[in-house]
């Protein structure tokens, strides 16, 4: 088969370019060290998810030094915690996200940043995020989930140290 | 070829030209535009990327923050929601009133307006609270389908000051919405 | 003698298939326009929507553009190049009508159950799923009954064209497969492999599951087999495009197709690797080893390869028929090309915007670089760059070209038809260019109010310019391709009311022999056995063990029960 000398150029120039884009993301991964979602949240009951540790009773939980681990769940329409008060965590801190859905699934995505992940019923999503600076976030549900699903949204702050009322979060 | 058909065939050209130029020149110069612009703002701003969106409009009351922080006695928005139905949708806040003074204290909900601008007229009342006491109570509201609270009318009354009054439009935050 | 006259029984199936699939980009296309004002907020007074019923609307525009529009067409333009390439007729235009009625009968059926949305007195209940349609969320049994007849009457569709290869065959033992064919049977070779996963996921659980005959089913599952389906039913879109853009664009140019074998390497390409990479739109679900979705990602970067070699051969064909046209320079020669033929300008206004469409999707693919668009506006400014532009701008051009050939009649208001692919361009990238930017800043997709209800639009940072300034853009974008749409719509009635021509068409079916015929490429290209059997294996390799993790806590756990919308 003949093959142009332009095109063979092109062709390894393609190759090339691929090589370098998967070059890219492997680099955000072992380098960058952005992990992705996976199974590690385990499973909950898709209907009852209230039935599983911690999602009985969501919110911050302090692990350790600067660690906190948030439950949210994630129902037609709103987070709990997160809508109508925020979630409130130190700067600073590496905080775990588990989230859950009690009925469809759900997005969950601090807008402006890559804290995004889908809550599909039965599934947990778990994401470790680090907050260095005070900032507020706000949090949407990017994936329709019914009648009022544009009014599914809350509120992440994250609070200088001082400010943080750890009085308020249970110890995991 | 006839004259006309050369008139035809120059203005068939020029409109080819046209085409082409605006409708290939129109793209280039939005996307040629939005591209200086990200450079720009990368290089001129200098942002790190991982910023956080300042968000330059403080957002409004929400769940266990104070309606009327003017006043001594704490009005706490214990719980707020707004429930979906088929028909019409209702907001219900629940309002609890510590009374820390020394003279009674009355904290009315007036009106609601929702976010599309339909005003619900409501008259709910913690009653004459006397001092040291705290009570609860909860409105309701029913909202036209569709629509989320945007603002609350809120007035404390001190009685012993001789009903001296605070009115205040609270504006709150996004309200929970609940399926 | 015009395909009309060669092929009237086949003619007339293409023309009934064009013909449903016009009215769904009608429809469709309106619903677009209300989407677009609706939620980038202007008018929507004067709008005769509420927010609910937007959701009503955003799943008529999916159904309507994404399912029945594309495969209409496709199955339509198959017959075409079927018969005219193999220069036969069909072996069973009678099986061939089974399948039109019963996509026909699948999409009234569904269209029914959406439209509830609106009216709710229609038979059926509404279907507010999306074209995504995950459970738990549950539309009315119709409509996943209308998507299993849509799928089904595609693949009796598919079976006629194989059964007409067949035939050919049997007269041509030592041939070479006619490229159009060839373009026709990989597509749907690739197509039936792909489509399994959204019948199993349909008839096996959520037509069981809406009727009430199972209690619960596993979303996760439900979701990935759609997503087994939803990568590869893009490059059922696009392989239609390409057989376009290497059969018929270099004829519109006035030259000649540069590589014939090139041009089955794609097509091989395309039936490997489509499958093997549907983790890439779940890179954010839970419930998935991020193995696997690592394999999603080399897969689907590998599919850059035949759209990049595509890239190569379709200019090489243009720049050969701009200088058969006496074009010349390195450059210049582009200004020879018919810039003023509908046919011509569309193509290659599709094929310019498929370039950028292909990199902001190669965004997409970037695993830990989705996080930062996905379920973001960005991702439907992707893919109206894709679907969008280079699937439908194509088809619109193609149909300048074959609707004469199919009716008889001359193409009437042509300099309207001259001046659409332009304005739809236009718009596109008005459009599409300020949804990659508001995705970049966060504002979300899908929904009928992306704006935060207290703070607005203060949550949202566009590095370049303003949300309300992106929101108009999106709105004005959006008018501009309803109007495109519109010219195009007329253009078509047009043709089609007018009455048949006694005098020639100006256009002929006609497609010149390629510079680099069949007979230069390797003969294993043609076997479609083997290039079968590797896709399996690949879908086996890349879906085997996830799909296997999925069910092994038992098929229907953990188990969700329906939400009806």
């Amino acid at each position: 088969m003949e093959i142009h000398r332009f095109e063979r150029a092109w062709l390894v120039a393609a190759l090339v370019l691929i090589v370098a884009f998967v070059g890219t993301i492997v680099y955000g991964a072992v380098g960058a060290g952005v992990a992705m979602v996976d199974d590690s949240g385990g499973t909950v009951d898709a209907t009852e998810p209230t039935t599983s540790p911690n999602f009985d009773d969501p919110g911050v939980y302090r692990t350790g030094d600067g660690e906190y681990d948030v439950y949210v769940l994630a129902r037609q329409f709103s987070f709990a915690p997160g809508s109508g008060s925020p979630i409130t965590v130190p700067a600073g801190s590496n905080v775990t996200f588990h989230v859950a859905s009690a009925d469809v699934t759900h997005g969950f995505n601090l807008v402006g940043t890559n804290v995004n992940t889908m809550v599909i019923p039965g599934q947990v999503s778990e994401l470790t995020v680090s907050f260095d600076d005070p900032a507020t976030y706000r949090l949407a549900c990017h994936e329709y989930c019914g009648a009022a699903h544009h009014d599914m949204e809350g509120t992440v702050e994250v609070v200088p140290r001082d400010q943080f009322n750890a009085s308020e979060v249970t110890d995991a | 070829m006839t004259a006309d058909g050369d008139d035809e065939d120059v203005s068939r050209r020029w409109l080819i030209r046209a085409l082409v130029g605006l409708g290939i020149g129109i793209p280039i110069a939005v996307e040629a535009t939005t591209f200086l612009g990200l450079l720009s703002s990368r290089l001129g701003g200098g942002d790190s990327g991982t910023e956080a969106p300042a968000t330059t409009t403080a957002s409004g009351t929400g769940i266990g923050e104070e309606l009327l922080p003017a006043t001594a006695p704490a009005d706490t928005l214990a719980d707020a929601f707004v429930q979906v139905a088929d028909d019409a949708w209702r907001f219900e806040a629940t309002v609890t009133v510590a009374n820390t003074t020394d003279g009674p204290y009355t904290l009315k909900l007036g009106a609601v307006t929702t976010g599309s601008g339909s005003r619900v007229d409501g008259g709910h009342s913690s009653g004459r609270v006397p001092p040291g006491e705290s009570r609860t109570f909860t409105g309701a509201w029913p909202l036209p389908a569709g629509e989320t609270p945007a603002t609350l009318d809120v007035t404390g009354v001190r009685h012993a000051d001789g009903g001296e009054e605070t009115t205040r439009t609270v504006r709150l935050g996004d309200v929970p919405v609940r399926g | 003698m015009t395909y009309v006259d060669d092929y009237p029984k086949a003619a007339k199936l293409v023309r009934w298939h064009f013909g449903v699939a016009f009215l769904a980009l009608a429809l469709g296309g309106a619903f677009g326009l209300l989407q677009a004002l609706y939620r980038t907020g202007h008018f929507r007074s004067l709008l005769p929507i509420n927010a609910t019923e937007y959701y009503t609307v955003l799943t008529g525009h999916g159904v309507l553009l994404a399912l029945v529009f594309t495969t209409f067409f496709i199955c339509g333009l198959f017959v075409w190049a079927t018969t005219s390439s193999l220069d036969r007729p069909l072996a069973s235009a009678r099986l061939a009508r089974v399948g039109f009625v019963s996509m026909l009968v699948g999409t009234v059926l569904a269209a029914v159950a959406i439209l509830n949305g609106f009216a709710p007195g229609l038979p059926f209940e509404s279907a507010d799923v999306l074209y995504t349609f995950y459970a738990p969320l549950k539309a009315h049994p119709a409509f996943y009954v209308g998507a299993a007849l849509l799928v089904v009457g595609s693949w009796i569709l598919g079976a006629v064209y194989f059964l007409t290869y067949r035939e050919w065959r049997t007269d041509n033992p030592d041939a070479r497969i006619p490229l159009q064919t060839f373009m026709v049977l990989t597509t749907f070779i690739m197509w039936y492999l792909s489509s399994i996963g959204v019948a199993v996921e349909v008839v096996v659980f959520l037509i069981p599951w809406s009727l009430g005959w199972i209690g619960h089913v596993d979303p996760l599952l439900t979701r990935s087999l759609f997503w087994y389906f939803g990568h590869p039913v893009v490059y059922f879109w696009l392989l239609p495009g390409y057989l376009a853009w290497y059969t018929l664009l270099p004829k519109f140019a006035g030259g000649r197709l540069f590589s014939d074998p090139l041009a089955r390497v794609v097509f091989v390409l395309f039936v490997l690797l489509s499958t093997p990479v549907g983790f890439h739109h779940q890179y954010l679900d839970p419930g998935i080893a991020d193995g696997f979705k690592f394999i999603a990602m080399t897969n689907t970067m590998m599919l850059l390869l035949p759209s990049l070699l595509t890239a190569f051969t379709v200019v090489a064909s243009l720049e050969h028929g701009a200088r058969q046209r006496g074009g010349d320079g390195y450059l210049s020669w582009l200004r020879a090309l018919p810039w003023g033929e509908p046919a011509f300008a569309g193509c290659a206004l599709a094929g310019l915007m498929f370039a950028a469409g292909g990199f902001s999707g190669m965004i997409n693919a970037g695993m830990n670089i989705n996080y930062l668009i996905h379920n973001t506006l960005w991702v439907p400014g992707h893919f109206h760059l894709t679907v969008g532009t280079a699937f439908a701008l194509t088809a619109m051009a193609v149909s300048y070209w074959l609707v004469p050939q199919l009716t008889g009649k001359r193409l009437r208001h042509r300099r309207i038809a001259s001046v659409q692919p332009y304005v739809w361009f236009v718009g596109m990238t008005l459009m599409s260019n300020a949804m990659h930017r508001g995705g970049l800043a966060g504002l979300p997709r899908r929904t009928a109010e992306p704006l935060f209800r207290d703070t607005g639009a203060a949550a949202f940072d566009p590095v370049f310019g303003s949300i309300a300034e992106i929101q108009f853009q999106i709105a004005a974008g959006a008018t501009l391709l309803v109007v495109a749409l519109g010219m195009f719509l007329l253009v078509m009635l047009g043709t089609w009311l007018s009455r048949a021509n006694v005098a020639q068409l100006s256009v002929n079916g006609h497609i010149p022999e390629p510079l680099s015929g069949p007979d230069d490429s390797p003969r294993v290209l043609d076997n479609l056995w083997l290039w079968t059997g590797i896709a399996v294996l690949l879908v086996v390799i890349a879906y085997g063990l996830p799909l296997w993790s999925m069910v092994a806590d038992g098929l229907l756990q953990p188990g969700a029960a329906p939400i009806p919308v």
